[in-house]
């Protein structure tokens, strides 16, 4: 059943991890930083550092510890964190639901949001509401995630007290940064639709569905929307990788316990098997977004196989 | 895949995340709510070293001794003490101190605290403080003698530490750090990783209960973040790391009450020894001279530093008050580095240049760019780098710099001058980073180490911060101040040198309007 475009997929799905994980491994032991003498601070005494750096194995050569990070990885072994002893798994697992909730919501809001946009604007291209939303969606794209959610913290949370500032919780807490990482998104894929949209509604196939006497929501929503979507579908697995890294700042600045910023802290403190776990499940994250795009394409239009 | 089967499942998600609830929250008046920059490292006294885990650290346990508000150590634990002779100190704990699992305090958990910090295969990041310790004999129930190998003025200094549990320590292993046991006025409920620590209130505390009820410590890494949290009320307490035209901002709120006092924070240019023109004294003290300390505390840091003429803050024992400080004098900055032969290059258009390192914080930005202004107005040329801060930290302990700035937290025991001066403490032995050496200070900082007589060690200090003024391996700056701004319903919090938490065991949350 797996066709050869599949198989091919699935087979460049580990050495792409691997790579990523290579990279990311030389890159992170490379850049200056001591993860013994920012632990041991400045009290430290002269063969203390030296100590703790053989205690965790920092000692031995690059070469060396890049073996026993692979063959750590083959057994599925990430390896324990250099700060908090605890195995990186752990955190991971703790915090990647977290992020997944938060780009998956953020995700939510920008399609919810957009493609009605898109649609509306192109029904009418150069309208009021064509030109209000695409007015909107320039400034979408451009308004730094940091800042766009501190206004929504002042407006929302402190001056009209409906939602909690940062933190985590119920549905009252993802809201804000939802909104704050998904409008970029959402801004993209509005301009997107848009003109996949007017393309497709002057497009022949359209003008025969109504002729043929169907109602024009049937013609949009049936004939127009479904050609238009497939590479808006494409944007939406290539903007996954977007959401991830911009959940890095997201996070932070909504006290938002997930992956973006355990991986920040674990880079500052030089803590090596953390970083490398959270890089891993990132990477992961990403290749297996683009593959399910993918495989919606397929479920879009039955011409495409892969 | 149907398109609808993505919103199917987004929905779902919702429908499940939305089952999360508030916690509840018995007794509302009583539960204080702060926020912290970071999630604490360790809660185990023995092993922590950052500020965040100290603060929570200081509600959980006691140590022997502790500092009062004004930064001088007092007795905590501690019955009495007494030196028996040069080195051996007989202490005894009070009786009837109770830690939070109901056992009483015994000269056994001293002995235990004190020893697994020494304990090399317990890897606390303490175990140099204690390395003068020969041995702790237990004498009775609630007396031990600790003997030392050789006379150690600064001692009892590090008996600040934490006391903890020993069978509770002993059981849980490296566990003991998110479950600690310790005899504070605080006990641990609760510690979720990197989002918030609760803490309630122990009623059998030895020193009498807290009046408030519950703490929640709430991790909070934005800046800005944490200030509307504040400002929204579901923080009561924000602590340092405030710009200082935010303070302001609350100043004139009667909602919110802000404390501002000197902290034993010391922050400094500190300088490479070995660089073939910055190893002249004439040089450092010509760009001491052409700093304007005063505009910076006044314009950038909104008057929230005090001027700094050495180490030690105001409040320390030891502090000199009519230290030589350095005025704003650009003229005679100038002058000073004519007559050290250092003209301005026509070619150049400087008298010579250097590179001064920081750190990516913006604040440490904006004053590194109005003193590369300053140096420049008298002919000397300035290059800023700023560096992610491991990066910037590895530079510095590797001597890798002309000049940097930093600061020095918390220094009590003028003993710190050893480690900061003396020629034997240069890295990897030490953190005198510059590599100044004099034999001068070698002497006096090796003597009053070991100097029992406290006349003799004042004197002998007042000679060390002498030389060091004059010397200038470091230009001092200021002492920023410690910021606290709570909701105005709290009462009694007491704002320490240190920015210790410790006054929270007497403070008073009121109930709101």
């Amino acid at each position: 059943m797996i066709s050869p475009a599949i198989r091919k997929r699935l087979l460049m799905f580990p050495i792409t991890v691997f790579f990523v994980c290579t990279v990311v491994f030389f890159v992170i032991h490379l850049v200056p930083g001591d993860p013994a003498a920012l632990m041991l601070g400045e009290s430290a005494e002269p063969g203390d550092i030296e100590a703790l750096r053989s205690q965790l194995g920092l000692d031995r050569p690059l070469g060396a510890q890049y073996t026993s990070y692979l063959v750590g990885l083959l057994r599925l072994d990430l390896g324990r964190s250099i700060w908090t002893k605890e195995p990186v798994l752990d955190r991971i697992l703790d915090r990647y639901p977290a992020t997944m909730e938060l780009a998956l919501f953020a995700m939510v809001f920008a399609v919810v949001f957009a493609i009605p946009i898109g649609i509306l604007s192109a029904m009418k291209p150069n309208s009021l509401i064509d030109r209000l939303a695409m007015f909107l969606s320039v400034l979408g794209v451009s308004i730094p995630n940091f800042f766009l959610g501190l206004v929504l913290i002042v407006v929302f949370s402190v001056e009209l007290d409906l939602l909690p500032v940062s933190g985590r919780g119920g549905i009252e807490h993802i809201i804000l940064p939802a909104v704050t990482l998904g409008l970029g998104m959402s801004a993209i894929l509005a301009r997107m639709t848009r003109s996949q949209m007017i393309e497709a509604l002057a497009s022949d196939y359209v003008r025969t569905a109504r002729a043929k006497g169907l109602s024009e929501f049937t013609v949009i929503t049936k004939h127009a929307l479904r050609n238009a979507l497939t590479p808006v579908v494409t944007i939406l697995g290539l903007q996954m990788g977007a959401l991830l890294t911009g959940a890095i700042i997201t996070e932070t600045i909504f006290s938002y316990e997930g992956i973006g910023s355990l991986m920040i802290q674990s880079i500052a403190r030089r803590d090596y098997p953390q970083v490398q776990a959270c890089v891993l499940v990132i990477a992961i994250s990403y290749v297996l977004a683009n593959l399910f795009a993918d495989l919606t394409y397929r479920a879009l239009d039955p011409r495409i196989r892969l | 895949m149907r398109p609808g089967s993505l919103a199917a499942i987004a929905l779902s998600i919702c429908l499940l995340i939305g089952c999360g609830q508030d916690e509840p929250s018995p007794h509302p008046g009583s539960r204080l709510t702060i926020a912290l920059q970071s999630d604490p490292t360790s809660l185990d006294p023995r092993l922590a070293t950052d500020a965040m885990s100290s603060r929570v650290i200081d509600l959980l346990f006691n140590g022997l001794f502790k500092n009062d508000p004004n930064g001088s150590m007092q007795p905590d634990l501690l019955e009495s003490y007494k030196r028996n002779s040069e080195t051996s100190y007989l202490l005894k704990v009070k009786e009837g101190v109770l830690f939070s699992n109901g056992a009483e305090l015994t000269s056994d958990d001293v002995k235990y605290t004190i020893e697994s910090v020494m304990d090399p295969a317990f890897g606390s990041r303490k175990a140099a403080a204690f390395k003068n310790v020969s041995m702790v004999e237990i004498m009775d129930r609630y007396s031990l003698m600790v003997w030392l190998k050789e006379p150690q003025a600064s001692f009892l200094e590090c008996l600040k530490i934490g006391i903890v549990h020993k069978g509770e320590a002993e059981k849980a292993g490296d566990e003991f750090a998110s479950r600690p046991v310790g005899t504070g006025p605080f006990t641990l409920v609760e510690w979720d990783k990197g989002s918030h620590i609760v803490l309630r209130r122990r009623d059998d505390y030895f020193e009498g209960a807290p009046r408030i009820e519950a703490i929640d410590c709430r991790i909070v890494p934005d800046t800005s973040t944490r200030l509307l949290e504040l400002r929204k009320g579901s923080v009561e307490f924000v602590e340092n790391d405030i710009p200082p035209e935010l303070v302001e901002a609350f100043q004139g709120d009667a909602k919110f009450k802000v404390e501002m006092a000197p902290s034993s924070t010391f922050k400094y240019i500190g300088i490479n020894m070995k660089h073939p023109i910055l190893s002249r004294r004439d040089v450092r003290a010509a760009m001491a001279h052409a700093i304007d300390r005063n505009s910076i505390v006044d314009r950038l840091l909104l008057g929230q530093a005090t001027l700094a003429s050495g180490l030690l803050c105001p409040g320390n024992p030891f502090y000199l008050p009519d230290l030589k400080q350095y005025e704003f004098d650009p003229a005679l900055a100038r002058r000073m580095l004519d007559e050290a032969g250092l003209m301005v290059d026509a070619e150049k258009g400087c008298r010579f240049s250097i590179t001064f390192k920081t750190s990516k914080d913006e604040r440490a930005n904006q004053i590194a760019q109005i003193i590369q202004q300053q140096l420049s107005d008298v002919g000397i040329q300035m290059e800023i780098k700023s560096y992610e801060w491991a990066t910037f930290y590895s530079d510095i302990i590797g001597g890798n710099f002309d000049i940097y700035s930093l600061t020095w937290v918390g220094i009590s025991d003028p003993d710190f001058f050893y480690d900061a001066f003396n020629s034997k403490s240069i890295p990897p032995n030490g953190v005198n980073r510059g590599h100044y050496s004099n034999p001068e200070i070698d002497r006096l900082t090796e003597q009053g180490r070991i100097e029992l007589n406290p006349s003799v060690r004042l004197e002998t200090y007042r000679q060390v911060q002498e030389i060091i003024a004059h010397d200038l391996p470091y230009i001092p700056l200021w002492y920023p101040h410690n910021v606290a701004i709570m909701s105005s319903r709290l009462k009694g919090f007491e704002l320490y040198p240190s920015g210790d938490f410790k006054s929270f065991a007497k403070a008073e949350l009121l109930p709101a309007q």
